[in-house]
C-alpha cells in the first residue's frame, strides 16, 4: 500500500533539463514544487572533478552516467512484422539518469530550428505542390510558430550562456553568422567558440565553394558568465571530455551549472532523488491527475498528491508514463488514430573521412560544441524539386575531442589489427578529420512507440516498445547530403578519403545520436496528437509533457535549444494562463 | 593443453622502443601475467611520473589473472598479441597489460553483464537488435574459446595459440563471417566483443591495467587525461602537440 504524502502544488517527474527549467519557473510563480528523480544526486564537485572525470572507458564506453539497462530498457523492432526484443545494452542512443539528466553529458550544441520547419507540411505543399509529400509520411505543422517561440529561445540561450554569432538580428543578416537562421531579437550572450585547424580548413573550403559556414552555437561557455538567474558559470577549456562526461569547469550548461544553485536554496523547492515514478494517478473521471506514485530506494511506495503533474522524464519515459497511466489514446498504426506514441522520429547521421599525409589536426583538443557548420543543404535551403525528397542535413567538422577507444578513423581498406594496423593508426590518428552530416527524419505512419506485450521492468510494468526504421525518403536525403560532404572533402584535396553512408535498416547497435523525438507530439487536433500547443495533455488538463517528444518530426538540428524554449513557453502558459483558470488551454 | 610459462620483465618494451624492435613473439603461448613482476617493471622504469614506486618499503603486488583459467589465458594472450604484436611502435599487447585488462573487466561488472538487461523471453533476434544471447560477456568468452580451439585443432592440428600468424588471421576473420564456429554464439558477436575489449585495454587509461606506460597514447600522439587546450587549439594549428600524455594517476 502506498503511503500518501501531503499534497503539493506541482510535482515534476524527472529532474533533467526540462525538470530544472519548470521547477524554477513554477517556484518563481509561488508554487510549492517537488521534483522526483529516479537517479542520484550529482554536482560539479565532487562528481565531475578532474582528472577522474577524464576517463574514456568509464564514462564514454561503459556509460557510467547513463540509464542502467538492467533495470529499465525498451524493446525495439524495425516494423510490425518483426518481434520487438529488448535493447540489452545501449548503443544507438543513451538515455540519461540522475540529477541533471542527459543535460549533464550532452555536448552543448545549441540550435534553433528554421522558421519554415514549424510549418513543414504547408511549406512543402506551397513550394512543391500537394503531391510532393508521399503517402504514409505523417509530417505535420507545429501548432506554434518560430516567431512565437523566439522570446523563449532567447531566454534559454541566455540561461545557458550560449556562445555564438548571430546570423540574423531582427531580419538583418549578420556577417559571420548563419544567414539561413530565423530572425533573433539580439546577439548571443557570449562570443563564439575558437576554431581548430580542421574547422578552419572546412570554413575556407566551403566559403570558396560558395557556401555559408558558421561556428556552431555552443552552450560550452566561452568566458566567465553570470546568467540571468545570478548563477556564475566557468569558461570552457576545450578539454575534449565533454560528450558523455560531466563538466569540471561549470562551463557546459546543465541543470547543475545554470539553475540548481538557486533551486537548492529555495524553500519552495524539494528534490527527491533515487525515487522512481511508476505512474501518474488519475481521478475517477480520468480527466484529472491527482498526483504520482513512486518507489523509493528501499522499495517503499509513496503517493505524492499534486494539483499539477509535469512529465520531464525524457522523450521515451514521458511517452511510457502516459501509456502506463492511461493518459490519452495510444497510437495504432493500422487506423492512424491515437496521439500517444505517434510520429516517433530520430536523426540521420553519416560521415566522410578526409586523410592528409602532410597535416596535423591534434584531434584530442576540443569541446562538445566546437564545430564549423553549414546549413546550405539543411531544411528547405536548397531546391528539393528535382531531388524528390523532403528534409536535409547540416554538414560540419566537429572538434569534440577524439578519444582513441572510440575514434580511430582510418582510410578505407586498412588492416583492422596487427603491425599494419598499428602503423596505420599511428600515422592517421593525427592526420584525419571527419565531415559529418546530421539530418532530419520525417515522421512515418509505421514508426511509433507503444507498450511491449512481452517484457517488463523491475516494477512489473511493460517496457516501452519502439517500432522504427529509416524511410526511403530519409535514406535518399542522407545519401544526397553525404555526397555533398564528399564534394567538400574532395575540394580540400585529401590524400585519402572514405564515405560512410547511413544505410538501412536502422540498427540500435552503433551510437548515432540521442536525438529521439516524437511520441508525445504537440498538435492542433486531439485525435492525432498527445498534447496541445502549450504541451498540455489533451485528455488530462493538469498534466503537461515536456521534451523533444513534442516534436511532430525531427527537423535535423539538435533538439535541446527547442526543448528548452518549449519548456519556457509551456511554463509561461501554466503560470500566466493555466493557474488563473485551470482547465484546457486550447478548445477545439 | 599445457601452458608454457615464460618469465620476462613486463614492460621491457616500454623502456625504450629499440629493445623490442623486431622481436616478434607472436606465436607464443605465454601465460605472462602469471609471472609478471610489477616490482621489477616499476623499479626499472623509475620515471618521475610514477612517484609511488620510489620510496616505498612494501613492493607492489604481483598481478595475476582472476577470471581466466589457464587455457583461456593462453588463448587470449595469443589473440591479444596477434592483434597488437610487438614492433618498433610498442611492446606486445600482453606486455602492455591488455590481456590482464580483459581478465579484470570480465571478472567485474562489465563481464558479468551488470548493466545489461538479462530477462527473457529470449530469441535470436536480428543483427540490428544487438546482443540477444543469454550469456554475459564473461560467459561468452568462456563459451567461445574452447569452440575456437576445437576448430583450430580440427583444421590445423593445433590450438589457436600454436598456429601460424596467417592461420590466426584466417580464424579471426572467419569469426567475423561465421565461417569459424564460436560455439553457442551468433557469428560476429565474439569477434566484436574481443576486438572492442582489446582496443579498450590498449587505448584506455593505464589505471585499468592495460596501456602500460601510456604506450598506445604515445604511439598515436594522444594526450590522455590532460585536457586543457584553451590556448593550444588555435596556437597548434597544423603543428604537432608534443607534450607527454598524462594518465589519471599522473594528474592525481
Ligand atoms: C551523449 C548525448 C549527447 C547529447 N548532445 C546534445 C547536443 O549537443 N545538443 C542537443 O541539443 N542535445 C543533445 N543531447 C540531448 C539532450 O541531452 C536532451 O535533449 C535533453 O537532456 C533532454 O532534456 P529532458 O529534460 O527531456 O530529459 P533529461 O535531461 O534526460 O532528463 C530526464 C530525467 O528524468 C529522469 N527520469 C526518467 N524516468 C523517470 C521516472 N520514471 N521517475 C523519475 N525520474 C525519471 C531521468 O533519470 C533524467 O534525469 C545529447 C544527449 C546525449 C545522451
Ligand atoms: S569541453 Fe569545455 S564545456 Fe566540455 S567538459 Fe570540457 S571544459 Fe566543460
Amino acid at each position: 500500500m502506498a503511503t500518501k504524502l501531503k499534497s503539493v502544488d506541482a510535482v515534476i517527474v524527472g529532474f533533467g533539463w526540462t525538470g530544472a527549467v519548470l521547477a524554477r519557473e513554477l517556484t518563481k510563480a509561488g508554487l510549492n514544487v517537488v521534483a522526483i528523480e529516479r537517479g542520484g544526486m550529482r554536482d560539479t564537485t565532487p562528481e565531475f572533478s578532474a582528472p577522474m572525470i577524464h576517463d574514456e572507458l568509464r564514462f564514454a564506453i561503459r556509460h557510467d552516467l547513463m540509464q542502467d539497462a538492467s533495470r529499465e530498457t525498451l524493446t525495439f523492432r524495425n516494423n510490425v512484422n518483426q518481434t520487438a526484443l529488448p535493447i540489452r545494452r545501449w548503443g544507438s542512443f543513451l538515455p540519461g539518469n540522475g540529477v541533471g539528466g542527459a543535460g549533464v553529458h550532452w555536448n552543448g550544441q545549441h540550435y534553433r530550428f528554421a522558421p519554415s520547419e514549424f510549418r513543414i507540411r504547408s511549406h512543402y505543399q506551397e513550394r512543391y505542390g500537394k503531391k510532393f509529400i508521399p503517402e504514409g509520411m505523417t509530417i505535420q505543422d507545429w501548432p506554434v510558430t518560430y516567431d512565437e517561440l523566439e522570446p523563449y529561445y532567447d531566454r534559454f540561450e541566455y540561461l545557458c550562456g550560449t556562445a555564438g554569432k548571430a546570423g540574423n538580428i531582427k531580419g538583418v543578416i549578420q556577417q559571420g553568422g548563419n544567414p539561413f537562421e530565423g530572425p533573433r531579437a539580439r546577439e548571443y550572450p557570449n562570443p563564439a567558440m575558437k576554431r581548430s585547424f580542421q574547422m578552419k580548413m572546412f570554413e575556407d573550403a566551403t566559403r570558396e565553394m560558395g557556401f555559408h559556414p558558421y561556428v556552431q552555437p555552443s552552450s560550452d561557455v566561452t568566458q566567465p558568465y553570470t546568467n540571468p538567474e545570478g548563477v556564475d558559470m566557468g569558461s570552457c577549456v576545450y578539454c575534449g571530455f565533454c560528450e558523455r562526461f560531466g563538466c569540471e569547469m561549470s562551463a557546459k550548461a546543465s541543470a547543475q551549472s545554470t539553475l540548481l544553485p538557486v533551486l537548492l536554496k529555495d524553500p519552495k523547492f524539494e528534490l527527491r532523488t533515487l525515487s522512481h515514478v511508476t505512474k501518474v494517478n488519475l481521478d475517477s473521471t480520468r480527466k484529472k491527475a491527482t498526483g504520482v506514485t513512486y518507489v523509493d530506494s528501499q522499495g517503499r511506495e509513496f503517493e505524492q498528491p499534486a494539483d499539477l503533474v509535469l512529465l520531464c522524464a525524457f522523450v521515451l519515459h514521458n511517452a511510457r508514463l502516459m501509456m502506463l497511466s492511461g493518459i490519452g489514446r495510444i497510437y495504432d498504426p493500422k487506423t492512424g488514430k491515437g496521439g500517444v506514441g505517434r510520429n516517433y522520429a530520430y536523426q540521420m547521421s553519416s560521415s566522410v573521412t578526409a586523410h592528409f599525409n602532410d597535416k596535423v589536426f591534434n584531434p584530442f583538443m576540443g569541446a562538445g560544441a566546437c564545430a564549423m557548420i553549414m546549413d546550405d543543404f539543411n531544411y528547405d535551403n536548397f531546391d528539393h524539386g528535382p531531388l524528390g525528397f523532403i528534409g536535409g542535413s547540416y554538414l560540419c567538422v566537429e572538434s569534440k575531442g577524439q578519444r582513441p577507444i572510440d575514434f580511430r578513423n582510418l582510410p578505407p581498406g586498412e588492416p583492422r589489427w596487427g603491425k599494419g594496423w598499428k602503423q596505420s593508426v599511428s600515422h592517421w590518428y593525427n592526420r584525419t578529420f571527419v565531415i559529418a552530416a546530421f539530418g532530419s527524419v520525417t515522421a512515418q505512419r509505421g514508426n511509433y512507440l507503444d507498450l511491449d506485450p512481452n517484457y517488463k521492468d523491475g516494477f512489473g510494468n511493460p517496457l516501452l516498445r519502439m517500432t522504427f526504421d529509416f524511410s526511403k525518403n530519409d535514406l535518399d536525403m542522407s545519401k544526397y547530403c553525404t555526397d555533398r560532404a564528399a564534394d567538400i572533402a574532395k575540394h580540400m584535396n585529401p590524400d585519402k578519403m572514405g564515405i560512410n553512408y547511413r544505410k538501412g535498416p536502422y540498427s540500435i547497435v552503433p551510437y548515432q545520436t540521442t536525438h529521439t523525438t516524437g511520441g508525445t507530439m504537440m498538435g492542433a487536433d486531439p485525435s492525432t496528437s498527445a498534447v496541445n500547443r502549450y504541451l498540455q495533455s489533451w485528455d488530462v488538463s493538469n498534466v503537461f509533457v515536456m521534451g523533444a517528444g513534442a516534436f511532430p518530426q525531427n527537423p535535423s538540428h539538435n533538439p535541446t535549444g527547442t526543448v528548452g524554449a518549449l519548456a519556457y513557453w509551456a511554463a509561461d502558459a501554466i503560470t500566466k494562463k493555466y493557474l488563473k483558470s485551470p482547465g484546457r488551454l486550447v478548445h477545439t | 593443453m599445457t601452458i608454457k610459462r615464460r618469465e620476462f620483465v613486463v614492460g621491457a618494451g616500454v623502456l625504450g622502443v629499440a629493445s623490442v624492435a623486431g622481436g616478434s613473439i607472436a606465436p607464443q603461448p605465454a601465460s605472462a601475467e602469471h609471472a609478471m613482476q610489477m616490482g621489477k617493471k616499476q623499479t626499472a622504469q623509475a620515471s618521475p611520473s610514477t612517484p609511488a614506486q620510489t620510496a616505498t618499503s612494501t613492493p607492489p603486488e604481483k598481478r595475476t589473472y582472476t577470471f581466466f583459467n589457464p587455457d583461456e589465458a593462453t588463448w587470449v594472450e595469443a589473440a591479444v598479441n596477434h592483434m597488437i604484436p610487438a614492433d618498433d611502435l610498442t611492446a606486445s599487447g600482453v606486455d602492455l597489460g591488455v590481456a590482464y585488462f580483459i581478465d579484470q573487466q570480465l571478472a567485474g561488472g562489465f563481464g558479468q553483464g551488470g548493466k545489461m538487461f538479462m530477462q527473457g523471453p529470449w530469441h535470436p533476434g536480428l543483427p540490428q537488435q544487438g546482443w540477444q544471447v543469454r550469456l554475459s560477456p564473461a560467459e561468452a568468452y568462456r563459451a567461445a574459446i574452447p569452440a575456437i580451439n576445437a576448430y583450430c585443432t580440427k583444421t590445423y592440428g593445433k590450438d589457436f595459440s600454436s598456429i601460424t600468424e596467417s592461420q590466426r588471421d584466417e580464424v579471426l576473420n572467419g569469426l567475423g563471417t561465421g565461417k569459424v564456429d564460436s560455439g553457442p554464439l551468433p557469428a560476429g558477436l565474439f569477434l566484436d566483443l574481443l576486438y572492442q575489449n582489446v582496443m579498450e585495454g590498449f587505448f584506455g587509461d593505464p589505471a585499468y591495467g592495460g596501456n602500460r606506460n601510456k604506450a598506445a597514447w604515445k604511439m598515436i600522439g594522444y594526450t590522455g587525461a590532460t585536457g586543457n587546450f584553451v590556448d593550444a587549439i588555435e596556437s597548434y594549428w597544423n603543428k604537432p602537440y608534443t607534450e607527454e600524455p598524462q594518465s589519471i594517476a599522473d594528474l592525481s
